[in-house]
């Protein structure tokens, strides 16, 4: 039988049930916003560690790691850490959905590849 | 902390760290279908690998203290295999974090454009998590062979 509601379910809608809908879906953007921060603030964070590693073989530590720990691991982790929470900062712009979200598992495949590399050619 | 503590601890962190390695294989597995849902198992393999990285972080000042130099002076092949295990381990942690919370947001939403790229970077990051913790858990073995506390 055709009802009003079957032929225009969108009319039929009670007053604010869109918005009701639209909040429900905010957990979920929220969630995907913060695993889309996660993985960029990984991507920065071994960026950081690669970079504060070579400075650190070559002996040329920068001097606000130095400040962080008086252990050279300790000191590479903290001063990638900060690198990576201001790298996580950028999710919060990246659209998703996106052309740079759907580019995200390429992007953490090559920094995962380049970062274990480093490690093992420079110890 | 007391020689004894230290052994035990450099024992549990080993075993523990085989145990972690294995647990990260269960989700790298599991996450190949985009669409399957494996929170548990993605939440239990990095707790245990954080608690690994956590009692590796306890020991590694009184390691770099007393058995590194001597783990240099035995064989310049192991120390550096210490050092890569040492950098690796680090990583691994962070890659299964990344894993887990991708994973929390793509297995709720599994419409949209962004949780499927999501479902991808969670398989990503817990096949490299497993793969590098496996290698890891090899240099410890080799590591240990040398010298230990």
């Amino acid at each position: 039988m055709l009802t009003y509601e079957r032929v225009e379910p969108a009319l039929a809608r009670p007053l604010g049930a869109r918005t009701v809908e639209r909040k429900a879906t905010e957990p979920l953007v929220g969630r995907a916003r913060i695993a889309v921060m996660a993985t960029l603030g990984c991507v920065g964070f071994s960026y950081a560690y690669m970079v504060l590693h070579a400075l650190h073989v070559l002996k040329r530590d920068p001097g606000f790691t130095a400040r962080l720990s008086s252990i050279p691991l300790f000191q590479t982790c903290l001063g990638a850490s900060v690198c990576g929470v201001l790298a996580s900062a950028l999710g919060a712009c990246v659209k998703l959905g996106g052309r740079w979200t759907s580019r995200l598992p390429t992007l953490l495949a090559l920094t995962i590849a380049v970062f274990v590399v480093e490690i093992l050619l420079f110890p | 902390m007391t020689p004894f503590v230290l052994r035990f601890l450099e024992h549990v962190h080993g075993s523990l760290g085989w145990l972690a390695a294995l647990a990260l294989c269960h989700p790298a597995t599991l996450l190949r279908r985009p669409r399957r849902r494996a929170l548990a198992v993605a939440a239990a393999a990095t707790a245990l690998t954080t608690l690994v990285a956590a009692i590796g972080a306890t020991l590694y000042p009184a390691y770099r203290a007393t058995v590194k130099p001597l783990l240099y002076a035995a064989s310049s092949v192991a120390g550096d295999a210490f050092e890569r295990k040492e950098h690796l381990g680090v990583f691994v942690v962070v890659l299964a974090w990344v894993g887990l919370l991708s994973h929390w947001s793509a297995c709720n939403d599994r419409s949209t454009g962004s949780a499927r790229s999501l479902a991808r970077v969670a398989f990503v990051a817990y096949a490299a998590a497993a793969a590098l913790a496996v290698f890891d858990a090899a240099l410890g073995i080799f590591v240990s062979a040398h010298r230990e506390f």
